[in-house]
């Protein structure tokens, strides 16, 4: 059913919460997994360096993330690769799923505060309606 | 309103941006711009000495980074092409808002002259963050783009410079002492840098900002400016900059804590909704002389120099913001354009930064190939992203 399965990481809880659910299910169809982490640019920069420094950061913080979240599927012999790339959550997920051929994106929800809900629009409603494939969004 | 107070407000403000702007992704410039709006025009701020000198200050570091993030490498390779462009970008919008500026909406002579030195700028840092996501600034056409911006950048501040400035010997002293700080700097920096880049006390800091302080009192001195000398001089540094990581983030860290936001909201603080209001006609009027110059400018060239993507070139080489806003500050506070006329020229750079952009992405974006060089086991970032390396 499944061969390669994309999780959408944050630091959220709730994106902790999607990639153990995505994990199971890897292992039970010997799919393989990729953890994408996207940095939102910031919007109209006035400087390359608050450009440079976002994109510094973002990868800084998820880092931890990302390698407990190979770790964990390490141990249960999953192969997982973890991505970040600069640019909007939900496109870039989409956009990906396109292009590596995944079967089904996995996200959380409430990820997000609400000011930013309501700016940026919810990842997890993003990727359902646009994902070229499935999409599992996780509670 | 008492001093203290204005600054406690302003702190308030500058600290209420940087969330927003961190929870939105949107930039904090323009955040701060629209905070200054705010408190300006709803809760009865006005600038104070203080604000005012760290804000000038704050032009002259942006124009210096501006001028440090240029990569010399991509320029040379590109000349020709970013010559072209990037002239082309400048000229055509410059004459277009000037001759606006002069003959329809009948500015005096001078403050024309900002209007068009404003409105022909283009804000690389706003190019940047598109490319980079669509993965071009690793590509020729991504470097023709960038070149071509960080020629426009040059050209405004070699405006701003040579238009205003009188010719007498106190200007020609100005020359000659820049230059030779100029030609110095790239000789002791690398010095200072490795011996001090470790140290706290911040030696290497410390001297950057002495030298802009130079530039800054040589521009009053003689009546003219120090955008130029700045810009040159973080072009010079560039190359050794890049190599010093630590130093370039030190530098940022004082710029976007303190400089920038007092720039940035100051700049808001003077925008007046009522003239805004008062001009809504000229104010469209500039809006679509200047991206329709930019088109016309930049179009034809984008044709033949990245023929898949020209209209996407053309829109982003339409955006403007920093200097654009360094520009109307200047003419601002010279007492070249009034307020109104300020108001004016800063909402429609604010425009052209976030239109162009949001056409270019909506519907021009070229598309975003991951040919991830996969490297299993490893967090791989966007390294492995783009289109290869063009030529
Ligand atoms: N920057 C990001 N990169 C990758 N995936 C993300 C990112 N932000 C959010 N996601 C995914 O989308 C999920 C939902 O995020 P969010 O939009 O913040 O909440 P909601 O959709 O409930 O509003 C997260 O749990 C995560 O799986
Ligand atoms: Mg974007």
């Amino acid at each position: 059913m499944f061969k390669r399965i994309l999780v959408g990481m944050d630091t959220s809880e709730a994106a902790g919460r999607a990639f153990d659910v995505a994990l199971d299910l890897a292992e039970k169809y010997g799919a393989e997994m990729r953890a994408l982490f996207a940095v939102a640019l910031p919007e109209y920069g006035a400087t390359v360096g608050e450009v440079e420094e976002v994109r510094n950061e973002g990868r800084k913080i998820i880092a931890p993330v990302l390698e407990q979240a190979m770790a964990k599927a390490r141990r249960k012999n999953v192969p997982c690769e973890a991505r970040v790339y600069p640019g909007h959550p939900a496109e870039t997920l989409i956009n990906y799923a396109a292009q590596e051929q995944c079967d089904l994106v996995v996200v959380g929800r409430r990820g997000s505060s609400p000011a930013k809900r309501f700016l940026l629009g919810s990842v997890s409603t993003r990727v359902t309606q646009y994902a070229p494939c499935h999409v599992l969004v996780v509670k | 309103m008492s001093e203290s107070l204005a600054t406690l407000i302003f702190a308030v403000l500058v600290v209420a941006a940087s969330l927003i702007s961190v929870e939105l992704a949107i930039s904090i410039s323009i955040i701060e711009i629209v905070a200054g709006v705010i408190g300006g025009n709803f809760l009865g701020l006005h600038t104070v000495p203080w604000l005012e000198f760290l804000a000038s200050l704050g032009s002259i570091v942006l124009t210096f980074l501006a001028g440090a993030e240029v990569d010399t490498d991509s320029m040379r390779k590109k000349l020709k092409e970013s010559l072209l462009i990037g002239g082309f970008s400048l000229m055509v919008p410059f004459i277009g808002a000037w001759a606006f500026a002069y003959y329809v909406v009948h500015w005096s002579l001078r403050a024309s002259l900002i209007a068009g030195i404003a409105l022909s700028t283009t804000s690389l840092a706003v190019v940047y963050a598109v490319l980079v996501e669509t993965g071009l600034n690793t590509t020729a056409i991504g470097q023709i783009i960038m070149a071509s911006c960080f020629v426009t950048d040059f050209g405004t501040a070699l405006a701003l410079n040579v238009i205003f400035s009188e010719l007498s010997w106190k200007t020609l002293l100005f020359v000659v002492l820049s230059a030779l700080a100029i030609y110095l700097a790239p000789k002791v920096t690398p010095w200072l840098f490795k011996r001090y880049s470790e140290r706290v006390v911040e030696p290497e800091i410390k001297f950057i900002f002495l030298s802009l302080f130079f530039f800054m009192f040589l521009g009053a001195f003689s009546g003219s400016h120090a955008v130029l000398p700045a810009f040159i001089f973080g072009l010079v540094l560039s190359p050794i900059f890049n190599r010093h990581p630590v130093v370039q983030r030190k530098l940022r860290i004082v710029a976007f804590a303190i400089l920038t936001p007092a720039f940035f909201i100051k700049a808001g603080f003077s925008v007046s909704l009522r003239d805004i209001y008062l001009s809504l006609a000229p104010l469209v009027g500039f809006l679509v002389v200047k991206l329709v110059a930019k088109g016309i400018g930049v179009y034809p060239y984008a044709r033949r120099y990245v023929p898949q993507d020209a209209t996407f070139t053309t829109l982003l080489m339409s955006t403007g913001l920093t200097f654009g806003t360094i520009s109307s500050t200047y003419g601002l506070s010279a007492g070249i354009i009034n307020r109104g006329q300020f108001s004016v020229l800063v909402t429609v750079v604010l425009l052209s930064a976030v239109l162009p952009t949001f056409v270019a992405q909506r519907w021009f974006q070229p598309k975003v190939v991951f040919n991830g060089g996969l490297r299993p086991g490893a967090v791989t970032d966007e390294s492995g992203r783009g289109k290869g390396e063009g030529e």
